[in-house]
Order: structure tokens, then sequence, then C-alpha cells
């Protein structure tokens, strides 16, 4: 264990023993269609530590949603091959018996989605769901101990005790959204997941629960991700931040360095997408192109067919995703990080907390 | 600015497209009996007395929460609607009755790029048919392979090169990111006054976002034509527009000079909109300004002013009145008691 | 280069369709009925044993070496009349069910994309249509202004539209409010290239399935109307060898058995089809298999 590499000012993970709260190492996940398998998650390593808040950021079908349905197990079994391990608390996820999924699933991890509300009955009062909600893992609970437990929560997310009596129809998305969102977190799970949980939103409502998950996250001590194609949400609320594209990594750090001094070529373009809100007017370029056909992707580094900063070696090897210092200069590449022991796993490369992982020729990952 | 009732209105310099206390109201409800239809039912004021007006070449874009009537604004431009009530003139020409007298003159000078590109054409035509379409319209081109080539042309300006690639395709086998521009192309084929692009980014990636932005600005800069920008994405709409007008149920609450909105925002909701916009720069983290409530429906708001029940700065009089126009010079105006000259 | 591969992509996208509509076993099934019954309409003349309006010496022959299908009450060979009856069936379905999908098409398609007044007054008459009882209405009609064939061609598609009606009004209101349909208003399309060009093209393929499977039901009243004797006397119908030997249900069964079975063959020959295009063309239903 590289202890010294630790940067970190929260005393949480040293509670586990210094191991992040979520590992996912070569996780892979491909969707069998008709014509071919898509690789959605193709060779992803991703470490999270107790009381950080990680960003998943990419365009559309970058696999964010596919990353984050396999954490919680929700992929539909007979239609995706799930290659690797994802480890919580060193729970082994992917293999563990169901009743401890079904047990992990919403006491211990979270999640809320863009169309969360959508899953909300229209013929019955909210209470009436909320309290089903409750029942499904508390069943011995009491009406009064739910209604208590929920209004604290409502007051948490801002919303009135009145919305109890409504229907969803009668609520805003906004209102709806902060539902799910108090319901994501009747247990107090160790982890909270929002897939795009604000997209749809107005800006001023996306500001104020933005605002509010961050608060939720000091006060109730949570682990989270916020998985967006927006990088300003995750410029805003998260420490850390994983870069995504068709499938697989590009850059992993704090959100501090990777945001502002990007070293990877697509997280530069896709800043570059962003025109700023102040200061003076640039040019914003974007990144010329599509995604690739995720059935046939390109030998090579994903993204050299898009890639203005392309070498010769980009379309032969695929980049491997190599721990970098600030000043870009890579170091530490030999060094083997804890190996995944609970699950028997070695040579596997767990990060230390707040290390910058860039996965790029240019920065030493041609180092096999 | 009051309606004039002439059929037509003395024009500034270059200025290609005025709206005068335009309205859209909706009744509330089916009304099986139309009694009482002037006054006293109820009605959705989705557009309710809006003024401004565009010159050549400028870009205006329009900002506000979901429901506050941008779209149905952009759909009175052009014509997809009747307003209820104020005039809209096109060159001094008053466009409703362009409309019903020469509807085919009407449609050359008002286009409109949508936001979903994936539906805006139809999946059976190709892109040689959707284009040369309103070429054959409106009687430009004297032959077919005129017309076609005239479409070449403009694809290939518009960066879909080269030209002959696209012009049999089909719509479902271009991108979001090509489809849109195939839809600026159509409208530009028309060579119109002004065009509305209402959110034409946002169902696009982010990726191909700035791609379709330069191009309606690289568009705006070689036709001088006008164009209302329509979105809910600020620092997007700040890029590309020279001023910035920001809607709250159905009204014009602040307009001005893009920068100076963005930078200088005073109207309470403007205030609010802008800093609970986050910043792609974690550098400039701030923190929201908090309003309360959620954005009412625009039934029979008022009569003090619409932002009252939610602002953070009522006071007694905001109840009463609807806020006279403050103006702040160099063209910034604001709806607000509160705002002092 | 270009046009070639605009072809190209037609012909990929027939194939899809063959593809789709291939792989259900009994609309192939009712493709292949129908090719028989075109087959025989087409070749009637030529395999027909006998003219069918030949009067044979032997009346009621049970079916044997001599007559196939055995001889009606005036020595006439029932094969050969069946074999003819093909045609007059399939015209008279065909015809009157593309009566019924034009006006079908056009009034629903008018009803729903111009809505407002128009769409009110429409859907009134076309509910006051379907609450109408059909057969009646056509007994009343043929017995008013004669049974010729082509009054009962007539008759029938101009009873059976409002289905096809409604199928296409619901689709026009749906296709109204698509981008693409505003977009065409934005570029100065009239109403009613509006409504040729974008909503009845994207719009008829619910129609289509049904009126395949109205041909069915028109051979159906057709032969109905036969039986009741207001076919039209001068020509062998199936409908009409039925009436016919009727009388002789008891002595000669054969009459009357082999004609209704050719009705129920082409009938659910071409219910199959219309079914099998339905699952293939009709948009909710693809949506699904996607
Ligand atoms: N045809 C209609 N009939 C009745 N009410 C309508 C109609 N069209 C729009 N409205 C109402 O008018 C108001 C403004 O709608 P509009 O679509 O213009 O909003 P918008 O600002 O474009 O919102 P968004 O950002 O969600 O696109 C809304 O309250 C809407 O419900
Ligand atoms: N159920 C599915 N069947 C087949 N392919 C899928 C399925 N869900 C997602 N995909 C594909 O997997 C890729 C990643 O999708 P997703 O994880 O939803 O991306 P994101 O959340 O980043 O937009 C895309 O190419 C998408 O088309
Ligand atoms: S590995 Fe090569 S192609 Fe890939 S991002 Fe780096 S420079 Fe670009
Ligand atoms: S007029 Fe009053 S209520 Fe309206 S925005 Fe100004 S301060 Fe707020
Ligand atoms: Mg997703
Ligand atoms: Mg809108």
């Amino acid at each position: 264990m590289v202890a010294t590499q630790q940067t970190n000012e929260n005393n949480q993970c040293e509670e586990s023993g210094g191991r992040p709260l979520l590992e996912i190492l070569d996780l892979s996940v491909g969707y069998e269609t008709g014509s071919g398998l898509v690789r959605a998650v193709d060779h992803v390593d991703l470490s999270l530590y107790a009381g950080e808040s990680l960003g998943i950021v990419g365009e559309s079908g970058s696999g964010k949603s596919t990353l984050v349905m396999s954490v919680l197990r929700l992929l539909p079994l007979d239609k995706t091959v799930v290659t690797g391990t994802v480890l919580f608390n060193g729970v082994d996820i992917l293999r563990c018996p169901q009743q401890e999924m079904a047990r992990i699933r919403w006491k211990e991890i979270s999640i809320v989605f863009q169309k969360s509300m959508n899953s909300l009955s229209p013929v019955h009062k909210v209470w009436e769901q909320v309290e089903d909600i409750y029942r499904v893992h508390a069943p011995g609970a009491s009406k009064d101990e739910i209604r208590e437990r929920i209004l604290h929560l409502f007051n948490v997310v801002n919303l009135s005790p009145r919305v109890l009596e409504l229907y969803p129809h009668e609520l805003s998305g906004g209102m709806l959204q902060r539902v799910c969102i108090a319901l994501s977190l009747v247990h107090l799970p160790k982890l909270v997941i929002f897939d795009e949980a604000t997209t749809a939103l107005d800006v001023i409502t996306q500001g104020q629960i933005l605002d509010e998950v961050m608060r939720l996250e000091r006060e109730l001590k949570l682990t989270s991700i916020i998985v967006t194609h927006d990088i300003s949400v995750v410029a805003k609320t998260c420490k850390r931040v994983a870069v995504m594209y068709a499938g697989r990594l590009m850059e992993v750090g704090d959100v501090g360095t990777v945001l502002v001094e990007p070293l990877h070529p697509y997280t530069k373009g896709l800043i570059s997408s962003f025109p700023p809100l102040t200061g003076t007017r640039k040019k914003i370029t974007g990144i010329p192109g599509a995604l690739p056909d995720l059935k046939a992707p390109p030998p090579g580094c994903i993204f050299a067919p898009r890639c203005p900063e392309a070498l010769k070696v980009c379309k032969e090897k695929s980049p491997v995703p190599t721990v970098v210092s600030r000043d870009g200069e890579e170091h530490l590449k030999d060094v083997k990080f804890g190996p995944g022991e609970s699950a028997g796993l070695r040579n596997i490369q767990v990060p230390p907390i707040g290390a910058h992982v860039v996965a790029c020729h240019k920065y030493g990952g041609d180092d096999a | 600015m009051s309606g004039t009732g002439t059929s037509s209105r003395p024009t500034g310099h270059e200025e290609v497209l005025s709206a005068v206390e335009i309205q859209k109201w909706y009744p509330a409800r089916r009304q099986i009996l139309r009694l009482g239809h002037k006054d006293g039912g109820t009605f959705v004021k989705a557009v309710d007395g809006v003024n401004f007006s565009l010159r050549k070449g400028e870009i205006l874009g329009v900002i506000g929460e979901s429901g506050c009537g941008k779209s149905t604004m952009g759909k009175l431009l052009v014509g997809l609607e009747v307003p209820t009530g104020g005039k809209i003139y096109f060159q001094g020409q008053e466009a409703t009755s362009l409309l019903k007298g020469d509807a085919k003159a009407f449609r050359r000078k008002a286009q409109i790029v949508f936001q979903n590109p994936f539906d805006t054409f139809d999946p059976r035509h190709n892109i040689a048919s959707i284009l040369s379409t309103p070429l054959k319209i409106h009687g430009i081109g004297s032959s077919d392979s005129e017309r076609k080539e005239i479409c070449c042309q403009a694809l290939e300006q518009a960066g879909l090169r080269p030209a002959r690639e696209y012009l049999f395709r089909f719509p479902h086998e271009l991108s979001g990111g090509q489809l849109q521009r195939v839809s600026i192309v159509r409208a530009m084929l028309l060579k119109p006054l002004f065009l509305v692009a209402d959110e034409p980014v946002s169902m696009l990636d982010v990726s191909v976002r700035a791609d379709i932005l330069n191009a309606l600005l690289q568009l705006s800069e070689e036709s001088s034509t006008a164009i209302v920008f329509i979105s809910h994405d600020i620092s997007v709409t700040r890029y590309i527009s020279h001023r910035i007008a920001v809607m709250y149920l159905g009204r014009i609450v602040e307009i001005g000079d893009a920068d100076e909105i963005i930078s200088h925002p005073c109207h309470p909701y403007t205030r609010a909109l802008i800093s609970n916009f986050p910043s792609a720069d974690p550098r400039e983290a701030r923190e929201g300004i908090q309003i309360q409530g959620e954005p009412p429906t625009p039934v029979n708001p008022g009569p003090g002013c619409y932002f009252a029940p939610r602002c953070f700065m009522t006071s007694e009089e905001c109840l009463h009145s609807y806020p006279e126009e403050v103006d702040l010079g160099g063209g910034h105006l604001v709806w607000c008691h509160m705002v002092q000259r | 280069m270009d046009e070639n591969a605009a072809r190209a992509r037609f012909t990929r996208s027939l194939k899809e369709f063959w593809m789709a509509y291939s792989s259900q076993k009994q609309a192939v099934a009712g493709l292949l009925i129908l090719l028989l019954v075109v087959a025989v309409a087409f070749l009637a003349p030529y395999i027909s044993p006998y003219d069918p309006n030949y009067l044979g010496d032997t009346l009621m022959e049970a079916p044997g070496r001599q007559h196939l299908l055995g001889t009606d009450g005036m020595g006439r060979d029932v094969f050969s009349m069946i074999l003819h009856g093909t045609r007059v069936s399939l015209l008279v379905g065909v015809i009157s069910a593309l009566l019924s999908g034009m006006i079908g098409t056009l009034v629903g398609g008018i009803s729903g994309f111009f809505g407002g007044t128009v769409d009110a007054v429409i859907s009134e008459i076309i509910d006051i249509f379907l609450m109408l009882p059909t057969f009646f209405l056509i007994l009343i009609i043929v017995a008013m202004f004669g049974s010729s064939m082509l009054n009962v061609m007539i008759v029938i598609g101009l009873t059976s539209w409002p289905g096809n009606a409604r199928l296409m009004r619901a689709q026009a209101l749906s296709l109204r409010e698509r981008t693409f349909v505003i977009g065409a208003k934005v570029i100065g399309e009239s109403r009613g290239s509006i409504l040729f060009r974008y909503i009845i093209p994207n719009g008829i393929f619910p129609v289509i399935a049904n009126t395949t499977m109205q041909v069915a039901s028109a051979i159906l009243t057709e032969a109905g109307l036969s039986f009741l004797g207001l076919g039209d006397p001068n020509v062998v119908s199936w409908g009409r060898l039925i009436y016919d030997g009727r009388a002789y249900l008891t002595s000669a069964w054969w009459i009357s058995t082999f004609a209704g079975m050719a009705i129920v063959v082409t009938v659910m020959g071409f219910y199959l089809i219309g079914d099998g295009l339905n699952r293939v063309l009709n948009p909710k239903l693809r949506d699904e298999r996607q």
C-alpha cells in the first residue's frame, strides 16, 4: 500500500483500511445485438474512496450509464456479457448471491435516473408510494416512523410536506426529481449514483438540486457518483472526474486539475465544446467526427480517428492508463498498487487517492 | 410602443423585424359554450405582450425557464401560430396580413430550424429531394439540374463535402449534427430575412454542438441574416448572441447587450438564472441565488409583477402593478420596480 | 454513381421488408394462396375441362372421373365453374377494397390533418357510417339500382371505407404534430401537397394492411349478395354457385360445398397477407420489433 501517496484531507477512508469504497477492476460490458457485440464498457479501472464525489462525463453513448448499471448489477443478464470485477466495500458485486445484492441495492448503493420520475405510478399519491418503497427494505416499519423519516428527508431536499398528499402529475419535474432523491436517501446508503439526474431540469431547479446534493454530501457524509454529459455540472459539484469515451476511460483526476489543465486530447476537445459563461469570447471548436461503431472499434486508441494530436503509434497500439504528475510528466508507472486481495486478484493497479491517470500515448500510455 | 393600427410602420435603418406587443393566449379549457369568450374565460398566456426589434445580421438570444413561452414566440415569428394580439412587422410590412395575402412571400422571409434534427425531415425523402423542394415551391432555379447544382453548392458551403456523397442519402443515414446542418442549409436556400433557431443544439452530442453554433455564426456574418436563437443554455446563448432577451411567463423582463446581461444582470430573475448556471470552469464555482417555488404556469398571471411570488426582492408595489420599462442606457431595458434608472 | 447507390438502397429496403415478411409462416402461406388464386383466375379458360356455361347431359353427377367436382342441376361442370368464378370474386374483392381504401385514405387524411370543424364533421359522418347495418344498406341499394357487377363493387366500396378512414385519421392526427410536417409548412408547401406528399405516404401502411383484409370481406359480401340472389345474374361467381346449389343441398351437396371451400381458402389467404403486412408495416408493431 502506498500510503505515503495519499494526500487526502478526509479521514473516512481510514475506516476501510485505506482501501477504496468502490473498486472497478478491468470491467468490460458488451451488449449482444443481432449484428454483433456492442462494447459499451471496455477494460475500465476506476476506484472511489469513501467521502469522494466522482463525476463521470462523456458524450452520449460513451458507456457512462452502462458502467454505473453494472455497479448495481442492473443489466439484463441474457443480453449482456460482463467480465472483470466490481468490489464494493470488499464485496464482489458481480458474483455475490442474489439476496446479498438485493440488500446492497438501495440500502448501500442507490441510484437516481434522469427519468426516475417516470417510475412513479400516476394513480397513487406520493405518500402511498413512498410508504411502499420504504417497506420493501424495512418491512417492520410503522407508519409514524416512516412518515417522520420521510418528512426529515423532504426537508433535506427542500420539499414541503404537502407534497406527500399529491399525485405525481401534480408535481413539476424538479419536485418529482427531489422526491426521487429523497427516496434514494431513505436508508442512508454509502454510495449514491445520479445518472443524468438533473439533465432534463431547468437551470434554476438544476442549480438548486446540485446545491442540495453538495450539502447532503457534507452533512450525511455521502459518497456520490454524478454521471452527466455536462462538464459544468461536474465542475460545480465533484472533487474527482473520470472522462469516458466510447467505453474507455480517457482521463481520471481531480476536477481542479483535469478540467483546468486537461492532458488528454479528448478531455481538451470536450472542454472546448463548452463556451465559457464569462470572460472573453473565444471560438469554441468541439470535436469533429462522431463516435466509432462500438461493434467494430478501430484498432489502437479508440479516439484516434477524431484526435487532432494523433501519432503514428495511436492507430496501432491501445494506450495504457498511466499515472502522471501534475505537470504531465509520467511517473509511478511501474508502481503496482494494492491488489484486490479479497477477490484473490493479483497485479491490479489501484491508483492512490488524488492520482491523475491518463490513457494516451503522449503521456506514457505506450508502456505496456 | 403601442400598436398603431395601420398596416405599415416607419422602419429604422436596417431593421428587419419588429414585434409590437405580440400576444398568444390559448384558452385554458376547451370552452363548450363560447360565451364570455372575450374577457371572461381563463387563458394560458404563453406570450403576453412582447416587444423587440431585430437589425440586419443581428443575433438575439432568448433565454428563460421551460414553459416561459420561448417556442411559442418563435412560432409566432415564423407564422406557425397567429398572434391573438399585437403585430409583427417584416421590414415594415405587417406579417399576418402578408401571410394571408401572399403566403409564399411570407415563407421566404421567415424560416426556422427545429430542436429535433432527427424528426425535421420526411424519412422517405432523400436529401436531394428535401433540399430541392423549397426551391421548386418558390420557383428558384429553372430546371431540376440547376436546382441540384444550387443544392450541391449550398451543402458544400455548409461543410458537407463532397455534396454528392450526401444528396442521395436518407435522413436516417446522417448523424444528428449533419442533419442539423442540412436543416440550416434548407432554411437558408430561401435567403430569408431572419431565422428562428429553437434550441438547435440541445439534442445534439456535446462535441458537435460547437460545429452547429459556428455554422450559424458564419451564416449570419456572410448573408447578414438575423437570427432569433432560443435556448435554455446560457453560456451557449452568450457565445452566439449580440443581444439577449430574458423571458419570464410570456414577457421579456430584461433585454440588452449579451455580455452586459451576463456580467451585470439587473432583474432579480436574470440574476437567479445566471447565478444558478454552472460554469465549466471549477474555479468559477459560485453559490446560486435561491428562489422559492417552481415556475408557475402562465394561467392569468398578475396583476403585479409576474415574478413576485418567487422574487427575493419583492416589495409592496410589486404585488399591485406590473413594472414599467426602465432604460439603463445602451439598449439595456429592465422591467422591475426595484431597479433604478 | 449516386443514382445507383439510391437504387441499391431501395433494393436493400425491399429486401429488409421481404425478410421481415417472410419470417412469418402464415403470411407466406397467405401469399402462396394468393399466387395460386391469381394464377387460376388468369388461366381459367385454359385449365377448365369444360365451358362453364355448357349444359351437359348428366345432371347432378357426383364428383368422379368425368367431372372432378361433379355437375350441377343443369349439367354444368362445377370444377370449371369454380375456376371461372375465381375471376369474378377476385375482381369484386380487389376493386371494391381499393375503392374503400382510396376513399378512406382521402377522407381520413383530410379529417385528421385539417382538424377543427372539418374533422368534427367528418368524424361524425364516419361514426354514423360505422353504426349503419352495412349489409342491409347494400341490399337496399342493390335492390334499388340493380345488381350489375359494377354496382356491386361500387356499393361494397362505398360502404366499407369508414374503417380505413378511422385508421388514416389517427395516423394523420399524429403525423401533423411531427416536426417534418410543420417544417413542410414553413418552407411553403400548400395544405394539399402536405396531405399528399407527407401525410398520406407516411400514414398509409395500416390502411394497406387493412385494405388487404377487406378484399376478403368484400369477397364474402359479394358471395352473400349472390347467395341471396342479388348478385349479377349474368356472371358465374362463387356466391352464385352456392345460391344455385342451395336447392340441391340434400341431393347434390358438392355444388355448394366446393364453392364454399374456394371462398374460405381465398378469404383466408387475403386475411393472412393482411395480418402479415400489418405486422411489418404498422408503425407501432414495427417499433416493437426493432
Ligand atoms: N397549443 C397550445 N395550447 C395551449 N397551451 C399551449 C400551447 N402551446 C404552448 N402552450 C403553453 O404555453 C406556454 C409556453 O410554451 P412554450 O412551448 O412556448 O414554452 P418554451 O419556453 O418553449 O418551453 P421549453 O423550454 O420547455 O421549450 C406553456 O405553459 C405551454 O403549456
Ligand atoms: N440495451 C442495450 N442494447 C444494446 N446496446 C445498448 C443497450 N444500452 C446501451 N447500448 C449501447 O451501449 C453504448 C453505451 O450506452 P450508454 O451506457 O447508455 O451510454 P451513455 O450513458 O454514456 O450515454 C451505446 O453504444 C449504446 O447504443
Ligand atoms: S493516444 Fe493518440 S490518438 Fe489517442 S488520444 Fe492520445 S494522441 Fe490522441
Ligand atoms: S418588480 Fe418586484 S417582484 Fe418583480 S422582479 Fe422586481 S423586485 Fe421582484
Ligand atoms: Mg446515459
Ligand atoms: Mg420550447
